[in-house]
């Protein structure tokens, strides 16, 4: 008998030796983790050889999961997982999020997840039509960017209207920050996945399904969508998200970002206005699946350099990182620098802090012409710029230097031109598990306590917009879907208050747990609570008992998110990671911000502390974050507290 | 006699029509079982609903050998009655705006029976790309838009 809402199936595919096998996906095993993040992080846990610290050894484990819901009715469930046992940015699990069409696809094809383990001989792609799938030849796709890939590609899968995962030159190359783009647009963006693609000789995944998913009780989802679909309509940031995307952030998070060096300064953000955007480029909304929230564009460059080029994107992520961040404020060239990075498979963040990074370096006198060949990296330069992203996915000139990350690259500097490292070093933002921060969150406490946590960064599910709120009450926690219990002991609390770090391990603790059930489920963030949309998790657990036939409430949801949590610090644990990295760099704290709008404001970091290790008592760990084997137990992860005691990475 | 009116130029590509319409006739989400189709461009970004048209004069009904195809006059909407069809998929062939199509694992041909006066996937388009309108109401937003333009306003 078929499941309902999950498909059934884990397709399991060896590049070294082409075998592909399916593997009957165990209920226990869907109840436990329920999908998308949840699936990813158990498969790599119980695959993965945590001993081996090459992120390009045939051994590493990649995984595409979809969401448990995706591919249904329910709203905003198009997002997928992309995630690798060892990531060659982070030097730890990662698990990225896309949103886009290929979750769906896959679900609709009758997969839960991809379990991707090997090296294929020579680049190969991987095709799935319903119950074929096959690898195939890809070398005629090698050193291809991603459209001209997909256009090749058009021509030889005689599919219809499929989805595609597809890296370019970035991935191939193992650049740091490279990423398979989602149907040309979408970006599983966070820590260098496209490089294990390209170390497995894998170019591309496209599916295309006809299966379908089956929902268990059709009317009952039909309701569970509509209250949330009338719920979510009328608000008022419905309609500013499904006008402006996240374009509209844009203005407003210049008081947060600047040119890179902790300090805000003069720059012209009304250029980036986003009724500029609407008047002089979108040509249209757009959604991913599922969604009625639509917070994507499609735009057009109608005049200047650009002229002609179209694409789609662009989020607040994207722009600030590529624009603002080096210095460049025109419109239609970040538009175009947007499409380039797609392009070439490679993450606008990490892509614009390392240009940003590099910049600052040659201001302050670190880097000089003699290292880059000549290119010369004056602040909002965008030819420069665009040189240098070029560079880097090429792993050409002074971009084969920052194709390694800016901390290799500092290191590399340091060496070559007999600098002091921490000189370099300290002009890098970035949180100290080295994932890269494009804002100074100094001034919002919530924020900033969860970017120095987090190992994945800016996608949308990772929204954390309700911990810069300022004061909310009982009625509005209810209002967006907090259950009674939880809104009554929130309405209590500091929560909400950015000013202050009273309470933040709370909503860290509450957030994570929300997110990481969105992430299995596959449920868009800016749906729900967190994105201060209406769509909580009552109504998530009934869109999941509707869509699986399984009665769920909340409360199972919440602790469903618990224990993905858990998993994810057990991983932690086991490649090296230890409270320390639970910071953010020393300079960070204890330095107020000198100018603007938030002059004074800084992390103190007794304070920080505090809530760290309240954080940990929350989840049941140690002081120095270790989980213990009770609460394992409690959360069904014997296997995982027997790995963790094996190498007394357990608490006592 | 209401008309499923199309806009395109408001489709987001969400596709949630494709899967309330699939829900609906056949309790499984599956785009490839709806009886319309978002055909995608995602290079250009452009997302055309593919509806059927429930034409006048009906190419899948004429050809339709043994009549399984009628109209319902309730709705005006031409519905295949499963009975009679012997699947020879003559009327998919018919079809002049390939609005029809084969079902991938159920039934033999899929067409839109506009839900019996309650079309899902319009109550599932939060743009408006698809509508159910009277028929003097199609065109009227198209035609204020281009009055507004002959007077000089916005349109």
């Amino acid at each position: 008998m078929r499941s309902c809402g999950w498909a059934g199936t884990i397709l399991r595919v060896d590049l070294s030796s082409g075998a592909i096998e399916r593997q009957p996906l165990e209920a226990g095993f869907a109840r436990a983790f329920l999908g998308g993040q949840g699936f990813a992080e158990k498969l790599i846990f119980d695959a993965c050889d945590f001993s081996e610290r090459d992120p390009f050894s045939a051994k590493n484990v990649l995984c595409v999961a979809p969401g448990a819901l995706s591919g249904t009715l329910t709203p905003g469930s198009g997002r997928l997982t992309v995630a690798v046992g060892l990531s060659p940015s982070l030097g730890g699990y990662l698990d990225a999020n896309a949103g886009g069409g290929f979750a769906s696809e896959l679900k609709w094809a009758n997969y839960d997840a991809i379990v991707i383990t090997g090296q294929a001989p020579h680049p190969v792609y991987l095709r799935i039509a319903d119950d074929q799938v096959e690898l195939r030849d890809a070398r005629q796709l090698w050193g291809k960017r991603v459209r001209e890939c997909d256009h090749l590609l058009q021509h030889e899968v005689a599919l219809t209207q499929y989805a595609r995962l597809i890296i370019g030159p970035a991935g191939e190359n193992r650049v740091h920050g490279s990423m398979p783009t989602c149907d040309l647009f979408r970006a599983p963006s966070a820590g260098s996945t496209g490089a294990v693609f390209g170390a497995k000789n894998l170019k591309a995944i496209v599916v295309k399904g006809t299966r379908g998913v089956p929902v268990a009780r059709p009317a009952e989802a039909f309701a569970a969508f509509r209250a949330v679909y009338e719920k979510n309509r009328a608000e008022a940031r419905f309609k500013r998200f499904g006008e402006q995307g996240t374009k509209w952030l844009v203005e407003l998070s210049g008081t947060l970002t600047c040119q890179y060096n902790m300090q805000v300064r003069d720059f012209p953000y009304e250029h980036l206005s986003i009724e500029r955007f609407r008047k002089e480029f979108a040509s249209g909304s757009k959604a991913c699946h599922a969604c009625f929230q639509h917070c994507d564009h499609h735009w057009q460059i109608n005049s200047g350099d650009f002229s002609g080029e179209q694409g789609s994107g662009g989020e607040a992520g994207t722009i600030i990182p590529l624009g603002p961040m080096c210095g460049v404020s025109d419109y239609a060239t970040i538009l175009h620098l947007t499409n380039l990075v797609n392009d070439l498979g490679l993450d606008s963040i990490t892509a614009g802090c390392a240009v940003a990074t590099a910049m600052h370096w040659w201001q302050e006198g670190l880097l000089t012409a003699a290292d880059t060949g000549g290119l010369r990296l004056e602040w909002g330069d965008a030819q420069a710029e665009e040189q240098l992203i070029l560079q880097i996915a090429e792993r050409r000139g002074f971009g084969a230097v920052l194709a390694e990350g800016t901390f290799a690259a500092a290191g590399e500097l340091a060496r070559r031109r007999g600098l002091e490292l921490a000189r370099l070093t300290s002009l890098i933002r970035s949180n100290k598990k080295r994932r890269e921060v494009p804002a100074d969150f100094r001034p919002l406490k919530g924020m900033a306590f969860s970017r120095a946590l987090d190992i994945r960064e800016c996608d949308v599910l990772n929204t954390d917009t309700l911990m810069a709120e300022g004061n909310v009450d009982y009625e509005r926690y209810r209002h967006i879907g907090v259950p009674e219990p939880v809104a009554r002991q929130w309405a209590d609390s500091y929560i909400c208050n950015p000013m202050v770090f009273d309470d933040k391990s709370l909503a860290k603790f509450y957030s994570d747990n929300h997110l990481s059930v969105c992430n299995s489920l596959g449920i868009c963030q800016r749906f729900t609570t967190w994105a201060q949309m209406r769509m909580g998790l009552e109504d998530i657990a009934r869109c999941f008992s509707a869509v699986t036939g399984i009665d769920v409430t909340w409360e199972d949801l919440h602790q469903a998110g618990d224990r993905i949590r858990q998993l994810e610090q057990a991983m932690q644990l086991l490649h090296g990671f230890r409270k320390a990295d639970d910071y953010f760099p020393d300079a960070y704290y204890n330095s107020p911000v000198t100018q603007g709008r938030f002059e004074g404001a800084e992390l103190d970091r007794g304070e920080y502390t505090t809530e760290l290790e309240n954080l940990y008592r929350l989840r049941g760990w140690d002081k120095d974050g270790r989980p213990t084997a009770a609460h394992l137990h409690q959360a069904g992860l014997d296997d995982v507290a027997a790995k963790l005691r094996a190498v007394e990475l357990l608490a006592p | 006699m209401k008309i499923l009116a199309v806009d395109h130029t408001r489709c987001t590509g969400c596709r949630l029509c494709e899967i309330a319409c699939s829900l609906h006739h056949d309790g499984v989400a599956n785009p490839a079982a709806a009886r319309l189709a978002i055909v995608r461009w995602e290079e250009e970004g452009l997302h055309v609903p593919a509806v059927c048209q429930q034409c006048d004069v009906a190419m899948c009904e004429l050809v339709c050998q043994p009549h399984a195809i009628r109209r319902n006059p309730a709705t005006a909407a031409l519905v295949v009655n499963y009975e009679l069809c012997i699947g020879c998929r003559m009327c998919v062939i018919g079809c002049p705006y390939g609005a029809m199509s084969v079902h991938p694992l159920g039934r033999p041909v899929l067409k839109c029976n506009l839900c019996d006066g309650e079309p899902r996937c319009v109550q599932f388009c939060e743009t408006g790309a698809l509508q159910y309108l009277e028929p003097q109401a199609v065109s009227f937003a198209k035609r204020s838009a281009t009055a507004r333009k002959l007077i000089g306003g916005e349109s």
